[in-house]
């Protein structure tokens, strides 16, 4: 069984809550401007609210993405190198993702301490920051562990090709 | 190293790792990491790399990006460009070259609701191309109409392209909506008349079956939920009822609901329609996250300021300086991915070109057709692998040859561009 198999609930549990928030983001605009037309009521802390929806769906979907092999890339020198270089690079691009991803994670830690000890606070319903910054480590944590399955998987060569088709 | 040296390293190094296949997001982040570590120091680094990352996340804006993809896949799945080619296809019975323009108005119509030039020649391909070749076009022909319509999708408003740009550039997107219309329409009719002067050698089957004038009737009364969600959603900006936030957002909602309403939606393919969007929209944030980073570090490096004035002390004609950037961007466009270009390009550039005087807004519409050249342009020219991916017993060679003639379009464009700017410039004037 593959590495990033094993890994397969993260990435699915993450694009189900992705699209839960994309369809948060949708109703809450909807709602918002309906109301606003309809009744000169405007669904208060809707600004807030999209926002944090956004930053939902994405740290959830990211890992999603590595899962899928979804990433954009210039494949064009393919046809002209051997199988074997082209594998090479491929690991190169896995195991970069993982140290990015790695380095990501250690640098949201200043930041996010500072928003938890001078109490930052959202514009419209006064949510504290540092709570969103929690959705951003478990976000980039699941996507350290899906690009460190996949890495595996590639320095294996048990790995499933890229997508392209977008 | 001077900040030039430094910015130039960066940019030669970030090339190097895109040939190498690098993804496009991890080469933009980590040349801008590095680079910020050199310019600055290790702690600048991670903070710049934190910080934009949590706030181009958390950020309003951004949110009609996936909302506006959202809105395509729905009418994608719900087979909205399926409805519009035969619409256009029985409208143009009779016509020579019927079936490509058809291709190419539908393609243009889509990309209104769609805003991805890719998911357009992807959902024409398996629309039109049976159809062309049964009604016995060249393949080559047919192809190049599928790929040429399907570039307009990043064109004609609501277009992924531009909402990247505008969210570089700092500009308003209703204006850059505004300003890419008409330079739409005229680049979907020079398509058109380039299909129609080919048509006579392209078509070696049989005439079209006679339609009557009651189905012509009923055909323009089809894709009448296209027309619904174009007006409420573009129109709906443009008459200052909604945000561009609100309205891809009301779009979305609009193309659910009428989906389901004509029964052409499932709860099956709403889920996958939903999967595609978070997907491709975390992607493209992936990317613009690295770019943002990479941008900061270009900034830092002082480079588009360097160039601005290095172009001015050579004494160097306004002529000059856009037909170089111009040269710049089509031969990146025959290599590189459509947003990946724009995200590396914009911050060194569009300085330089507003320092010779340029709108800003005149050249977010010109990238955009640049780009849209760009995916045309072998080798690397997306729409035509689409079409491959989707056609294998079709050669490369095949597609290249077809396509060459419609490259003249954006080409014609972009000199209209020039030498009328108001075709870009008017609209939004007025409008807003």
């Amino acid at each position: 069984m593959s590495a990033l198999k094993k890994t397969d609930f993260l990435s699915r549990a993450g694009l189900w809550l992705a699209g839960a928030a994309l369809i948060a983001i949708m109703m809450v605009i909807v709602v918002d401007v309906a109301s606003r037309h309809l009744f000169d009521q405007p669904v208060r802390g809707a600004y807030d609210l999209v926002s944090i929806f956004l930053l939902i769906m994405i740290f959830s979907g990211m890992a999603s993405v590595i899962a899928q092999r979804a990433e954009i890339l210039i494949d064009i020198i393919d046809g002209a190198i051997p199988h074997a270089v082209t594998r090479a690079l491929k690991v190169l691009a896995s195991v970069t993702t993982v140290c990015i991803c790695a380095y990501l994670l250690w640098a949201m830690v200043p930041p996010a301490m500072s928003a938890y000890r001078y109490g930052d606070r959202s514009l419209e319903l006064n949510l504290p920051v540092w709570t969103l910054w929690v959705f951003a480590f478990i976000g980039m944590g699941a996507l350290l562990v899906v690009a460190v399955a996949r890495a595996l998987d590639d320095f294996r060569g048990t790995g499933e090709p890229e997508s392209h088709d977008r | 190293m001077s900040g030039l040296g430094i910015g130039l390293t960066g940019i030669g190094a970030m090339l190097v790792l895109l040939f190498l296949r690098q993804p496009v997001w991890l080469t933009l982040l980590l040349c801008g990491i590095v680079g910020n570590v050199v310019l600055n120091s290790g702690q600048v680094a991670q903070m710049v790399a934190a910080t934009n990352l949590f706030d181009t996340s958390y950020n309003y804006g951004l949110s009609v990006i996936p909302l506006f993809i959202l809105m395509g896949e729905v009418a994608t799945g719900s087979r909205m460009s399926s409805e519009l080619f035969n619409a256009a296809r029985i409208l143009l019975n009779g016509v020579r070259g019927g079936l490509p323009i058809a291709t190419i108005a539908a393609s243009g119509a889509f990309g209104a609701i769609c805003g991805s030039s890719v998911a357009t020649a992807a959902a024409m391909t398996r629309i039109a191309l049976p159809e062309m070749r049964k009604a016995g076009y060249e393949d080559g022909y047919a192809s190049a109409s599928i790929a040429a319509g399907g570039s307009l999708g990043i064109l004609i408003p609501p277009s992924i392209i531009l909402l990247i740009y505008a969210s570089i550039a700092e500009l308003s997107i209703a204006r850059l909506f505004a300003a890419s219309m008409i330079p739409g329409i005229i680049l979907m009719l020079v398509y058109i008349a380039v299909a129609v002067v080919l048509a006579r050698k392209a078509q070696l089957g049989t005439r079209d079956a006679p339609v009557t004038l009651t189905q012509r009737f009923r055909a323009l009364l089809g894709p009448w939920q296209f027309v619904v969600l174009f007006v409420v959603t573009i129109g709906g900006i443009y008459a200052g009822f909604f945000s561009p936030n609100e309205a891809a957002a009301i779009g979305a909602f609009g193309a659910i609901v009428l989906g389901v309403l004509r029964r052409a939606l499932t709860l099956e393919t709403l889920g996958v329609a939903l999967q595609r969007s978070v997907v491709i929209s975390c992607a493209l944030f992936m990317i613009i996250i690295g770019a943002t980073v990479f941008a900061n570090f270009v900034v830092q490096t002082r480079m588009p300021d360097l160039l601005l004035a290095s172009a001015e002390a050579a004494n160097m004609s306004t002529a000059s300086v856009m037909a170089a950037i111009i040269l710049v961007y089509i031969l990146m466009g025959c290599f590189l991915e459509g947003i990946g270009m724009v995200l590396i390009t914009v911050p060194v550039f569009l300085p330089v070109v507003v320092g010779f005087g340029f709108d800003p807004i005149w050249f977010g519409v010109l990238v955009t057709i640049l780009v849209e050249l760009g995916l045309l342009t072998p080798p690397v020219g997306m729409n035509l692998f689409i079409i491959k991916s989707q056609v294998p017993d079709m050669k490369m060679q095949v597609l290249y040859r077809g396509i060459a003639p419609f490259l003249i379009a954006p080409l014609i464009v972009i000199a209209l561009l020039f030498a009328v700017p108001e075709i870009a410039t008017w609209l939004p004037d007025r409008l807003f």
